[in-house]
This record gives C-alpha cells, sequence and structure tokens, in this order.
C-alpha cells in the first residue's frame, strides 16, 4: 500500500502544496492587484504562463506589457514566436520595450513553431518567449513547460478562449474578458502554488509602474488630435534634460493619466 | 628543433572513406596488395599478396584500387588542419606529416599536453595513427615506425635509443631488406656499428643517407607546408545515404578538418557552402551562413544539422563538398576569470539565432525596429533601427494589421462584431503626397461590444470607408 502512495507522489504531475519547490522569485506585473494573488509575487519565471481570451485587443498584450518592458530595459532578450499580427514597434516602444530586444520568429509550419518554441524557451538566452500556438497537445505543452524551466524562461502562450476545458501543465492560467469600462476582468483558473481565484479586476492602461520609454522623443500630448498634417511639421531637436541620461527602470507614475472615453460623432 | 611525425599507416584506405568500417578491405596497386586493415590482416592477408590469393583466403574482401591524387589531396587537407599546432608543417607522402613542435611547446604547455592534444584532436578524424617525436624528421619518422611513442628531445640520445629499432623501419626496397637480414643484421645498431664506407658499398647511398637524416649528421631541410588561405573539401560516403542523419557523421569529419585549419589560420568561418552530391543528379547546394565568424566545430556542426533537418533529400547522397571562401579573421577566446551570464547569454542568443535561422531560413528570424515615418504601416520595419524616435505622441496600437480590413457600415457607423463605439479621436494623418504613398485618414479608437478596442480609420480618399487596422492587444 505504501508502495502506491509512493508511485503515486513520485508522479511528475502531482503537485504536493508542502514542498514549494519554486524558491525563485517571480516577476512583478506591475499591477498590485495581481501580484497580491500570485504566489510568488509577480508571473512565474521558469514555467508556463497561459493567457485564454476571445478577439484580440481585449488587453492581452497591455496586461505583460509592464513585466516585458522591465526585462528588455534589463538587457533580457524576448522572442515572439508565430505572432498573428505585426507587432507594432512604435506602440512597443511607448510602452517601454527596448525593440533591440525583441525578436521576430516566423516559422511557415505547426510543427516548426513548436520546435523554434522549445529552442527558444530551452536557450537560457531569452527571458520571456510568446506564442501564439494555433493548436497545442498535453504532451507538446509538456514539452514546452520542461523546456521553460530548463531556460529559466517565462513562456506565455496566448490561446484562444475555447482551450479553458483542456489540461493543461502550465503553471498558471488565466482568462480575460473585456468591460464595457477600462478595466478588465481576470480569472485565474489555475495557479500552481495557490488558489485559484476569479473575478480581479485590473485596470490595464495604468499600470501602477510604467517603465518610461528610451527617449521620451516630445512632451506627451494625448489631446492633440492631428498630428501630421499636408506639410511636414518642424521637428524641433531639443538638447535632452540630464536627468534623461540615467537609466530610467520602473518609475512610479505620480499620477494616473485621467483619460475617460469620450465619445464623439463623426 | 623538434619533429612530430605523425604516421597513418591506413591512411590510403581511410583517404578511400572506408576508414571506420569493420569489413576486411585492401589496397591494390601493380596487381599487389599494399595496404590492408585489421579486419583484412585477422584473416591472414598479408602485403604483396595477389588479389586472387586474397580472394581465396576471404570472399568478402573489399579490393580497392590505390587512387594518388586523392591521398594527395587529402595529405594536403590533413596537413592545413595539423597547422593549428605548428608553423612548420610538412607532408610527408604517402601517409604521414611531420610537425615541427620545438616552437610550439611552449604555446602548449610543454610536450604531454601538446601530444595529447594532438590525439584528442585527431581521434573524431577517424584515422589510425601512430606517432614519434625525435631532434629530426627522419629519426621521429622511424619511431613511429617502430611504434616508440617515448620521445627523444636531445640529439646525443639518438644513437642509443635508435639503436634499438628493427630494420624495418629504413625505407629500402623489398631486396635490400632482405640483404640486410641476410646479412644477419637485424636491428639499426647493427648497422651503425659496420663501418660507414662498406655500408654505402654494399647498400647504395640510401642506406647510408637515411641513417645520417635520422642522426643529424646531414642537414635535411623539410618543405614546409602553405597552409591554403581557404577550405575545399570533398569527400566520398562509403555508401550511399538516404537520410540527413548520416550526412551530418560525414560533415562531422569534414568540419573537424575546418575548424583545425581555421584555429591553425587564427580565423573562423562566417559563410560555408555544402554541397549534397548525387549518383544522377546535380549536387544539392545548402548555404549556411553564421551571425558571427566561428571556429566551434560542434557549434558549426549543430548549425549545419538543424540546416540539414530542412531539407528533404532528393537522392541519395554518395559524396559532400564543403567550400569555405572566405576565412574571417577572429580574435582569440579568452577565457574570462569569473563567471560572466551576460556574455554566456549573447552567446547563447547568437546560437539560437543561427539554429533558427538556418532550419527555419534567415528570413524568418527577424527584428523591430522605429522608422520615421507618420503613416502607421511605415513607421516600423522588420529590422533593427538607429531611430528612437517613436514618432508621434497619439497613441498606438500595440497589434497592426498587414492590411487594412474594410468594416461594414451600419447607419454610417463602422461595426466588428456588432457596432463600435467610438471612444477617442480623431487623430488626422495626412502625408506621403510626395512619395506615391498618399493617405488621408482620421484614426479613432474605437471599443467593441465585447470588450476589444479597436484602431479604426475612416478613409477620406476614397468614399469615407471605414478600415480596422489594429488592436490595443
Amino acid at each position: 500500500m505504501n508502495n502506491a502512495l509512493d508511485n503515486l507522489l513520485r508522479e511528475p504531475r502531482i503537485w504536493r502544496a508542502g514542498n514549494n519547490q519554486t524558491s525563485q522569485t517571480g516577476l512583478p506585473s506591475g499591477f498590485a492587484e495581481l501580484d497580491a494573488v500570485l504566489p510568488e509575487g509577480g508571473w512565474p519565471t521558469g514555467a508556463l504562463t497561459e493567457v485564454l481570451h476571445g478577439d484580440p485587443g481585449i488587453g492581452e498584450l497591455r496586461l505583460v506589457m509592464p513585466a516585458l518592458a522591465r526585462l528588455s530595459r534589463a538587457g533580457r532578450w524576448i522572442a515572439l514566436v508565430a505572432p498573428p499580427h505585426i507587432p507594432y514597434a512604435p506602440a512597443l516602444a511607448a510602452q517601454g520595450v527596448d525593440l533591440s530586444r525583441i525578436l521576430l520568429i516566423h516559422p511557415r509550419a505547426g510543427g516548426d513553431t513548436l520546435w523554434a518554441l522549445e529552442q527558444a524557451m530551452r536557450s537560457g538566452s531569452c527571458a520571456a518567449v510568446l506564442a501564439w500556438p494555433r493548436q497545442a497537445e498535453y504532451q507538446q505543452l509538456r514539452r514546452l513547460q520542461l523546456a521553460a524551466e530548463a531556460g529559466r524562461c517565462w513562456g506565455l502562450l496566448f490561446r484562444p478562449e475555447r482551450a479553458v476545458s483542456e489540461r493543461s501543465p502550465a503553471a498558471l492560467r488565466l482568462t480575460m474578458q473585456g468591460r464595457g469600462e477600462d478595466d478588465t476582468r481576470v480569472d485565474l483558473l489555475k495557479v500552481r502554488g495557490a488558489q485559484p481565484r476569479s473575478g480581479l479586476m485590473l485596470d490595464l492602461n495604468n499600470p501602477r509602474t510604467r517603465v518610461l520609454p528610451m527617449h521620451p522623443a516630445r512632451p506627451a500630448a494625448a489631446d492633440t488630435s492631428v498630428s501630421g498634417t499636408s506639410q511636414r511639421a518642424p521637428v524641433f531637436r531639443h538638447t535632452p534634460r540630464p536627468t534623461q541620461d540615467r537609466p530610467q527602470l520602473d518609475l512610479p507614475l505620480g499620477q494616473p493619466r485621467p483619460r475617460r472615453p469620450q465619445l464623439v460623432h463623426p | 628543433m623538434l619533429w612530430f611525425a605523425l604516421q597513418l599507416p591506413l591512411f590510403p584506405i581511410e583517404s578511400l572513406g572506408h576508414g571506420t568500417t569493420s569489413r576486411a578491405i585492401g589496397v591494390i596497386e601493380q596487381r599487389q596488395i599494399t595496404f590492408l586493415n585489421h579486419a583484412a590482416r585477422e584473416v591472414g592477408i598479408r602485403p604483396h599478396m595477389t588479389p586472387g590469393e586474397a580472394r581465396a583466403l576471404s570472399d568478402d574482401i573489399l579490393l580497392l584500387p590505390r587512387q594518388r591524387e586523392t591521398e594527395v589531396r587529402s595529405l594536403h587537407h590533413l596537413a592545413g588542419w595539423a597547422y593549428q599546432f605548428s608553423g612548420q608543417v610538412s607532408p610527408r607522402t604517402p601517409n604521414g606529416l611531420l610537425l615541427e613542435v620545438g616552437g610550439s611547446l611552449r604555446l602548449f604547455g610543454g610536450l604531454h599536453t601538446l601530444c595529447r592534444g594532438i590525439t584528442e584532436e585527431l581521434e573524431p578524424l577517424g584515422h589510425a595513427y601512430c606517432y614519434g617525436i625525435a631532434p629530426t624528421p627522419t629519426a621521429a619518422w622511424m619511431l613511429a615506425s617502430g611504434g616508440v611513442r617515448r620521445p627523444v628531445t636531445r640529439l646525443a640520445d639518438l644513437p642509443e635509443r635508435l639503436a634499438p629499432l628493427p630494420c624495418a623501419v629504413l625505407e629500402l626496397p623489398q631486396a635490400q631488406q632482405q640483404a640486410l637480414r641476410g646479412l644477419g643484421l637485424q636491428t639499426l645498431g647493427d648497422c651503425l656499428r659496420l663501418p660507414r664506407r662498406d655500408l654505402a658499398r654494399r647498400f647504395g647511398r640510401g642506406l647510408l643517407l637515411q641513417l645520417e637524416h635520422a642522426l643529424g649528421e646531414r642537414p635535411e631541410p623539410r618543405h614546409g607546408h602553405q597552409p591554403p588561405q581557404r577550405f575545399h573539401r570533398q569527400l566520398d560516403l562509403p555508401a550511399e545515404a538516404h537520410d540527413t542523419r548520416s550526412v551530418a557523421f560525414a560533415l562531422q569529419r569534414v568540419l573537424r578538418e575546418l575548424t583545425g585549419l581555421l584555429r591553425g589560420l587564427d580565423g573562423g568561418a562566417q559563410s560555408l557552402q555544402l554541397e549534397l552530391l548525387h549518383a544522377r543528379r546535380t549536387a544539392t547546394r545548402l548555404h549556411i551562413g553564421l551571425l558571427r565568424a566561428s571556429r566551434d566545430p560542434d557549434h558549426l556542426l549543430d548549425v549545419c544539422q538543424h540546416r540539414l533537418d530542412r531539407e528533404a533529400l532528393a537522392a541519395p547522397v554518395i559524396g559532400l563538398r564543403l567550400r569555405v571562401d572566405r576565412i574571417h579573421p577572429l580574435a582569440p577566446e579568452t577565457g574570462a576569470l569569473l563567471p560572466d551570464p551576460a556574455g554566456d547569454r549573447a552567446q547563447q542568443q547568437q546560437y539560437l539565432r543561427e539554429r533558427l535561422g538556418a532550419r527555419l531560413g534567415e528570413e524568418a528570424v527577424q527584428e523591430l525596429g522605429l522608422v520615421a515615418d507618420h503613416r502607421p504601416e511605415r513607421a516600423w520595419q522588420p529590422q533593427a533601427s538607429d531611430t528612437t524616435d517613436t514618432g508621434p505622441a497619439g497613441e498606438r496600437p500595440l497589434w497592426l494589421l498587414p492590411q487594412p480590413t474594410l468594416l461594414r457600415q451600419q447607419q454610417g457607423l463602422p461595426c466588428w462584431h456588432g457596432p463600435l463605439t467610438l471612444e477617442h479621436g480623431p487623430e488626422r494623418i495626412e502625408t506621403g503626397w510626395w512619395d506615391g504613398g498618399d493617405v488621408c485618414r482620421d484614426y479613432y479608437h474605437a471599443r467593441a461590444s465585447q470588450g476589444s478596442r479597436l484602431w479604426i480609420y475612416q478613409d477620406r480618399r476614397s468614399g469615407n470607408h471605414w478600415f480596422l487596422h489594429g488592436f490595443f492587444g
């Protein structure tokens, strides 16, 4: 009988609540509410995170942007494997991401996608690997999870909502639902080392900590509506203030920028 | 001067691509077996037998005609490989190399380490070898032939150390060897005890010259091998290869030779041309590019293997040809005193990109950069750029569609999975009339009913249609 129990405990899929083997600290997500419920105080590194969402544009990238920006500014590489659209460089730069640390990988076939993912995760040089796999079996996810562990990499998989019912070896699974307002509802379906948690409301546009863009080109004027006219606007090259030469990591924003939706009628 | 003689007793067999096999193999020249491998020796075949005799002893034996040109070519490649250990390498036809190692001792940290380094590098090439070390090339060669690995480092020790060697180490015609035995001369010591003049009268100048060269009494200049400034190597596979795995096995050998040459020239390869030769087809050409020049054999093999994995073999491969036309200078790798995680990661990152590029194609691995342009679709590029100008101040979406999608309209309002609510805008972008990419658009932030935030525009040039251009992911 003892033997049977031992066999069961040796099963790699069984996680024992007693031994919290992941002593490493998580990657701060930039959202205080989220960090508070994640057992490592942030995104789990060295493991898979699954983000399940419906239509694009719901905030799936904004959710992870503060963490990615922080990684890239620390000189770590971020790989994007098979993105469904163009990851738009100006927006990434505005989120504080160091573009020189981004690697785009466009495999042609599905098998190549998983191979490239595993290579990128296992190599140990990429701090985060983002992927949009079209389909993933449990065995394949398990391989990826092991690769992420080996490379101590934050593996981020963006998958459609219907994958909710499938089982997965990921350390963290969450779904996102947009609301009409600025807040986005995040449900944690599976959290390794803690209880699942549902109903987190996050304001994705205003993370607690924000990484400033590399070189703020001009003062942010969000309300300037017309940005380019038929004639080129003269570009003023002002000398950067000395403070800008200092490395700017995560500076808390003094005040969140008020941005309530304004209805306009064209 | 200290000479390292490397003797490859089975070189004629190995240069024909049959080095590692358990099958009995003999090489024939002038209707006589001149070289044979261990398996052939075991069944009782001896040199100077005729092919008929050999076949009578073993019907499985593979008899190959000797190809001297191939041997000479292979020997020169091997000389290029050996250039990493010595600045003076001299091929000794047909089957050996002479390396002046006196000048390399300090670099490699002593004779013992050097010998170990040479043999360790030699193992993967798959050659049977023996070596000898002596102050003169001929003495080193004689020691190698006699199977004496203990080095002789002083000229004064030579007569004493060469004396016990059998006369078979002398390179003499068959008849003269027989004559030596007839006189009861078994060892070199026996020969050296005889008066030199009598020896010369009886056996001609050849024998005397060899002894004088060996003892250093007569200078023996060796012609130094000039390493080629590029690498062209063709290798025939012993059997047809049907999968890329067996090709990779042969490729590993060629890459070892290449990296040996590169180390000798203090250079690296950045671009490799690999051709897979087929029996009745034109060769499959593969180009393997690296981000930085390298001479690490494992790394090169890894990249080549991933490139080969991508290739579906059109026909069985009978040989391969590797060309490196340009050898790039390479700064020597310096070992760090303290572990350097950032440097290791940079190296890993480079290897990762080369692996990905080799298997997925180089165009599949891209970087991101900004371009100073107001048109959204031209404000980025799939390469790194120096521009840090983040462009106009308006908020930009994290996802951009490669092609704007035309949106349906309901009562003048755009729809995407239901009617859209316009939240913010317009931001007018009107530019590009001077280069043919004229745009005039009013951009809005819109929200769909289920929460997606969209970046849409109304095209003012084409009848105020609405287009979806991105998602605020």
